[in-house]
C-alpha cells in the first residue's frame, strides 16, 4: 500500500489512457517485484527470528534449571542452618546447666573444705588438749600411784607394828598377870609376916593363937563369889575342922603324886603356847628373863633357903600349928583327890568351852590344840580371877604348910605346880618363870603355895568357869594399865621378880611392898600365923593395917568387884 | 645472871641481824630468788592455767586459763579483782602493754582471736582481732620508744602476724616456720623478734623488714619458751660464752634462752651458736625468765619445780623449789621493773627501755644501781593445779 501510495503521488499528469495503462502496468510490475522481495526478506527474517527465539528459549530453559537447583540448594542450606541453630541452643543450654552444676559443686566443695579445715583445726586443738590432759592425768596418776604405794607400805609397816605391839601387849598382859600373881603372893607374904610379927610380939600364948581359926571360915566367905558359883563343898571343907592325918608322909606323897600327872600335860602346852602364841615375844622375853633370873635366881635361892629355914624353924615353937598343918594337909589331899576326879570328868564339857575362851584372850590358835590342856586351862581360867583370890588364900595356907615341911617338899611341888594348869595368862606367866629356870629356885613359900593351891582351885570353879573369865580380862586391863605404861616390860619384870623372890626374906619384900599398891592377899595372913613370926621386920614397913581379918576381906571384895566390873 | 644478860644481848643481836638480813634482801634484789612458801596462792580457775602477766605499773597480775577466762588478781593482797570472759576457748597467752597513753591487756586463744582489754575501763574488751587460721598460741606487744603500737602474735598456722593496735588490722604476716609457732618474744628494744615452736628451731626476725636473721638449731623436741637476756646479763653470759668483752649494751638481741620439751634449757648468742645447755629438769621445760639482775635464770617445768640457774657459776642449778606446785608448772613471769618517773613508762615493763638512757650516764655502777632500785622481787607462776602462786619476799 505504501508503494501504491508512493506511486500515486508520482503519477504524472498524462493525456492518453494507454500511457496511463502503460504507466500503471509498469507500476504494477515494479510493485509486484517489490512485494516478492519483501516477502522473501520477511520469510528470511522470520526464520531467523524463529531460530533466535529457539535458542533463547533454550537458554531460558537452562537458566530456569539452574535456578531450580539453586533454590533446592538454598532450601537444603536453610534446613541445615535451622538444625545447627537448634543444636547450638541445646548445647548451650546443656553447657549452662553443667556450668551451674559445677559451680554449685565447687561452692559445696569449698564449703566442705572450709568446714573440714575448721574441723581439722578443732580436732587438732582438741587433740592438743587431749594430749596435754593425758600428760597431766598421767603424771597425776603417777603421783597418786606413788602415794598409794607409799600408803600401802606404811600400812604394812603399821600393821606389822601393830602386830608387834599386839604381841608386846600380849607379853605385857602375861607380865601383868605375873605381877598380879606376885602381888597377891607378896601381899600374902606381907600379911603372913605381919601376923608372924604380931605373934612374935605377943608371944606364943595359946588363947591368942586361937584367933586364926575363926578367921579361916571368914576368908572363904569373903571370897564368896567363887565358892558360891562353884560348889559349896570346898568352903565347907575349908571350914571343917582339921582332920587328923599323918603330917609329913602325907604331904610328901601328895607332892610326889601331883607332879607325875601334871608334868606331861603341862609341859607340852607350855611349849606350844610360847611357840605359837608369842613367836616373837619369847625370844625377847627369854633373855630378859634369863638376865633377871640370873640375878633374881640367886636372890631367890638365897631367899628361898632363908625362907625355908625360917619356915622350918617356925613351926617348931607352936605345937598347935602342927596340928593345924596336919589338918590342912588332909584337906589338901582331899582336894587333890577331888581334882583328880574332876579331871577325869572334865574332858567333854571342856572341849566345847575352850574356843570361846581362847578367842577373846589371845585370838591365836595356840591354845586350841591339845584338848586336855584346854580343858585344864579352862578349868583354871575361871579360877584365876574369882578364885585367884581364893586360890591365893588357899595357896597361902598350903604354902605355909609346905614351908614348914621344908625345902625338899617345896622343890617337888614347884616342879609340879609350875607346869600345873592355870588360866591362860596365868599359865603363861608361870611358864615363863619356869622357862627362865626360876621354877626351881622359887621362894619356897610362893612356889609351894601356888602349886598346891592351883590344883584345888580349878576344882571349885570348874562350873562357873566362863563367867570369871571375862572378869579376868577386865581385871587385867584395869589393874595392869598403870604398870604397863610406866615401866618397861623388862624393868617391871625385874622388879616383880625381885619382889617375888624376896618372898621369904625381909629386906627385898620391903621394896616389893612399896612398889606394889596395897590390896588383896592379906587373907592368908591368918594362916600364915602358923609359920610363926619370922619376918617381923616387914610389919613395920607395911603401911597396911596389921589387923588381919577384916581389912583383907575388904580388899578381896574390892578386887573381885573390879574383876566383875 | 651475868650469863643470862649476855645471852639476852646476844639474842637481841641475832634478832637484829636477822631482821637486817631480811631487809637486806629487799635492798639487794639482784640476788633475790623466790623462796619456798609462796606469798599467795591464788585459786579460782577451774582449768589449768596457761599464762600469767604482770601489769607494768600496778600490783596486778592476770592469769589465762583453759576455762576460757582471764582472771585479774592483786598480787599484793592475793585477791581476785576481776574475771574476764569473752573467749570461747582456752586462753593461751597474755601480755600487758600497748600505747603509752593507756596500758592494754592482750590475750589470745584457741578460738583464733586476739582480744584487747582496757584495764583503764574495767577491762572492757575493746577489740577482737581475727586473721589467724589456727589457734593463736602467743601474743606480745612490741615495745618501742613511743610505746607499743604493734602487737606480734604466733599461731599454729605457722605464721607470725604483726597487728596495729590502734586499728586492729594485721600489718604483716611473717612466714618461715614449718610448724606450729608456740612462742614469740620481742627483744627489749622491739627491733628483733624471736619465735620458736614445734619445728624445734628458734628463729630471729628483724621486725622492720620481716627478714629472717638466724635460726637456732639444737633442740631435739618442741621448744616451749624463749626469752631474750636482759642487758644486765650480758657480762655473765659473755663470760659463759668465752667472749672476753661483753657486747655493747645498746644491742638487745645478743643472747637468748630457750626451754624445750627435751627437758633442757639452751643458751644462745644471736649468731645462732649454742653457748650452754642447762640440764636438770625431769620433764618438759614450760617457762623461762631471766632475773632482772642478770645473774640468774629461772625456769619452771612439768616436773613441778622451779629451778634457779646461776649463770655466773657456769649455769649451776643453785635453787630448786620443789614442789612449787601440786602439778605441772606451766608459766613463770617476773614482775616488771618499777617505772621511775613518767619518762620511760616502759609499757612492757622491760628494763631495756632504761638502758639507752643509761648509756649516756657513764659508769656501769650507776646503771646497776638504778636497775636495782627498779627491780621488783615478785615472781608469778601458774600451774595445772589451778593455782597461781606469787613468790615474793
Amino acid at each position: 500500500m505504501a508503494a501504491a501510495d508512493l506511486a500515486s503521488p508520482q503519477k504524472p499528469d498524462w493525456l492518453s489512457p494507454s500511457e496511463e495503462v502503460e504507466w500503471y502496468k509498469s507500476q504494477y510490475a515494479s510493485l509486484e517485484q517489490e512485494l516478492l522481495e519483501f516477502q522473501t526478506f520477511s520469510k528470511e527474517l522470520e526464520t531467523e527470528l524463529e531460530r533466535e527465539l529457539k535458542t533463547l528459549e533454550k537458554e531460558v530453559e537452562g537458566h530456569e534449571r539452574n535456578i531450580n537447583t539453586l533454590r533446592k540448594k538454598n532450601e537444603g542450606l536453610k534446613y541445615e542452618v535451622d538444625e545447627w541453630k537448634t543444636k547450638f541452643k541445646s548445647s548451650k543450654e546443656e553447657a549452662n546447666h553443667v556450668q551451674n552444676q559445677l559451680q554449685k559443686e565447687i561452692t559445696e566443695l569449698r564449703e566442705k573444705n572450709r568446714t573440714a579445715q575448721i574441723r581439722i583445726r578443732e580436732m587438732e586443738v582438741s587433740n592438743d588438749d587431749f594430749e596435754r590432759n593425758e600428760r597431766i592425768v598421767k603424771s597425776s596418776l603417777d603421783d597418786l600411784e606413788s602415794k598409794y604405794n607409799m600408803a600401802i607400805e606404811r600400812n604394812v609397816m603399821n600393821e606389822s607394828e601393830i602386830q608387834m605391839l599386839e604381841q608386846e601387849r600380849e607379853e605385857l598382859r602375861i607380865e601383868l598377870q605375873r605381877f598380879k600373881d606376885e602381888l597377891a603372893e607378896l601381899k600374902v607374904e606381907a600379911e603372913l609376916s605381919e601376923e608372924k610379927y604380931r605373934m612374935a610380939r605377943r608371944g606364943t600364948s595359946n588363947p591368942r593363937f586361937q584367933s586364926p581359926m575363926p578367921d579361916a571360915p571368914t576368908t572363904p566367905t569373903s571370897v564368896s563369889p567363887t565358892p558360891r558359883l562353884s560348889r559349896a563343898t570346898p568352903s565347907a571343907d575349908f571350914s571343917s575342922p582339921t582332920p587328923p592325918s599323918p603330917p609329913i608322909s602325907e604331904t610328901s606323897t601328895s607332892g610326889s603324886r601331883i607332879p607325875t600327872p601334871h608334868k606331861d600335860h603341862l609341859m607340852t602346852p607350855k611349849a606350844s603356847h610360847y611357840r605359837r602364841g608369842l613367836p616373837k615375844g619369847t625370844p625377847k622375853k627369854t633373855p630378859s628373863m634369863a638376865n633377871l633370873s640370873d640375878s633374881a635366881r640367886k636372890k631367890l635361892i638365897g631367899n628361898a633357903a632363908v625362907a625355908a629355914k625360917n619356915n622350918t624353924n617356925i613351926p617348931g615353937p607352936n605345937s598347935k600349928s602342927l596340928t593345924q598343918i596336919r589338918g590342912l594337909i588332909g584337906q589338901m589331899q582331899r582336894l587333890e583327890k577331888r581334882v583328880q576326879t574332876a579331871r577325869s570328868k572334865m574332858p567333854p564339857p571342856a572341849a566345847k568351852t575352850p574356843p570361846r575362851r581362847m578367842s577373846p584372850h589371845l585370838g591365836s590358835s595356840a591354845f586350841l590344840p591339845p584338848s586336855s590342856i584346854n580343858l585344864r586351862r579352862n578349868i583354871r581360867n575361871p579360877g584365876s580371877t574369882t578364885s585367884s583370890v581364893t586360890s591365893t588364900s588357899i595357896e597361902e595356907r598350903f604354902g605355909s604348910l609346905s614351908r614348914s615341911f621344908g625345902s625338899h617338899m617345896v622343890e617337888a611341888i614347884t616342879r609340879t605346880d609350875t607346869p600345873s594348869s592355870r588360866p591362860s595368862s596365868r599359865t603363861s606367866s608361870r611358864q615363863s618363870y619356869s622357862t627362865a629356870g626360876q621354877g626351881v629356885s622359887r621362894p619356897s613359900s610362893r612356889a609351894s603355895t601356888s602349886n598346891v593351891s592351883h590344883i584345888p582351885v580349878p576344882e571349885y570353879s570348874s562350873l562357873p568357869a566362863s563367867k570369871p573369865r571375862s572378869s579376868i580380862g577386865g581385871l587385867n586391863d584395869d589393874i595392869f594399865a598403870t604398870p604397863r605404861r610406866g615401866l618397861t616390860r623388862t624393868e617391871s619384870g625385874a622388879h616383880s621378880r625381885a619382889v617375888s623372890t624376896s618372898g621369904g626374906s625381909a629386906i627385898p619384900r620391903r621394896k616389893s611392898m612399896q612398889t606394889i599398891h596395897g590390896g588383896a592377899g592379906s587373907m592368908s595372913a591368918s594362916y600364915r600365923r602358923v609359920s610363926g613370926g619370922l619376918n617381923s621386920l616387914n610389919l613395920t614397913d607395911k603401911n597396911a593395917p596389921p589387923v588381919p581379918p577384916v581389912p583383907p576381906t575388904m580388899r578381896r571384895k574390892k578386887l573381885s568387884g573390879v574383876g566383875d566390873a | 645472871m651475868d650469863l643470862e644478860s649476855r645471852i639476852q644481848t646476844l639474842q637481841n643481836e641475832l634478832d637484829l641481824s636477822a631482821t637486817t638480813s631480811s631487809s637486806q634482801k629487799k635492798v639487794d634484789p639482784k640476788s633475790w630468788l623466790p623462796r619456798a612458801p609462796a606469798r599467795h596462792t591464788l585459786t579460782g580457775h577451774r582449768d589449768p592455767i596457761n599464762a600469767v602477766a604482770f601489769h607494768p605499773v600496778f600490783s596486778v597480775v592476770a592469769s589465762a586459763a583453759e576455762d576460757a577466762t582471764i582472771k585479774v588478781w592483786d598480787w599484793e593482797h592475793g585477791e581476785l579483782e576481776q574475771t574476764l570472759k569473752g573467749h570461747t576457748k582456752a586462753v593461751l597467752d597474755l601480755d600487758y602493754g600497748g600505747p603509752k597513753t593507756g596500758v592494754l591487756l592482750a590475750s589470745c586463744s584457741h578460738d583464733l582471736t586476739i582480744k584487747l582489754w582496757d584495764p583503764g575501763n574495767e577491762y572492757n574488751c575493746i577489740r577482737t582481732m581475727k586473721g589467724h587460721d589456727h589457734s593463736v598460741s602467743s601474743v606480745r606487744f612490741i615495745p618501742s620508744g613511743s610505746g607499743a603500737d604493734f602487737l606480734v602474735s604466733a599461731s599454729r598456722d605457722r605464721t607470725l602476724k604483726i597487728w596495729d593496735v590502734s586499728t586492729g588490722y594485721a600489718v604483716k604476716t611473717i612466714q618461715g616456720h614449718v610448724d606450729w609457732v608456740r612462742c614469740v618474744e620481742p627483744s627489749l628494744d622491739g627491733k628483733w623478734m624471736a619465735s620458736a615452736g614445734n619445728d624445734q628451731t628458734a628463729r630471729i626476725w628483724d621486725t622492720s623488714t620481716n627478714d629472717h636473721k638466724t635460726s637456732l638449731i639444737g633442740h631435739t623436741h618442741v621448744i616451749e619458751c624463749i626469752a631474750f637476756a636482759p642487758v644486765a646479763a650480758y657480762p655473765t653470759l659473755s663470760n659463759l660464752a668465752g667472749v672476753k668483752k661483753p657486747p655493747s649494751s645498746t644491742s638487745f638481741n645478743e643472747y637468748l634462752a630457750t626451754g624445750s620439751r627435751d627437758k633442757t634449757i639452751n643458751l644462745w648468742d644471736s649468731r645462732g651458736t649454742l653457748i650452754k645447755t642447762l640440764t636438770g629438769h625431769d620433764n618438759w621445760v614450760k617457762g623461762i625468765v631471766f632475773h632482772p639482775g642478770g645473774r640468774y635464770l629461772l625456769s619452771c617445768s612439768d616436773d613441778k619445780t622451779i629451778r634457779c640457774w646461776d649463770l655466773s657459776q657456769n649455769g649451776r642449778c643453785v635453787k630448786i623449789i620443789e614442789p612449787a606446785h601440786g602439778h605441772f608448772v606451766t608459766c613463770i613471769k617476773w614482775a616488771p621493773n618499777q617505772t621511775r618517773g613518767g619518762i620511760d613508762g616502759a609499757a612492757n615493763g622491760a628494763p631495756s627501755v632504761e638502758s639507752p638512757r643509761q648509756n649516756g650516764t657513764p659508769p656501769k655502777i650507776q646503771s646497776e644501781l638504778s636497775e636495782m632500785s627498779g627491780i621488783r622481787c615478785v615472781v608469778a607462776t601458774g600451774s595445772v593445779d589451778l593455782t597461781v602462786k606469787i613468790w615474793a619476799t
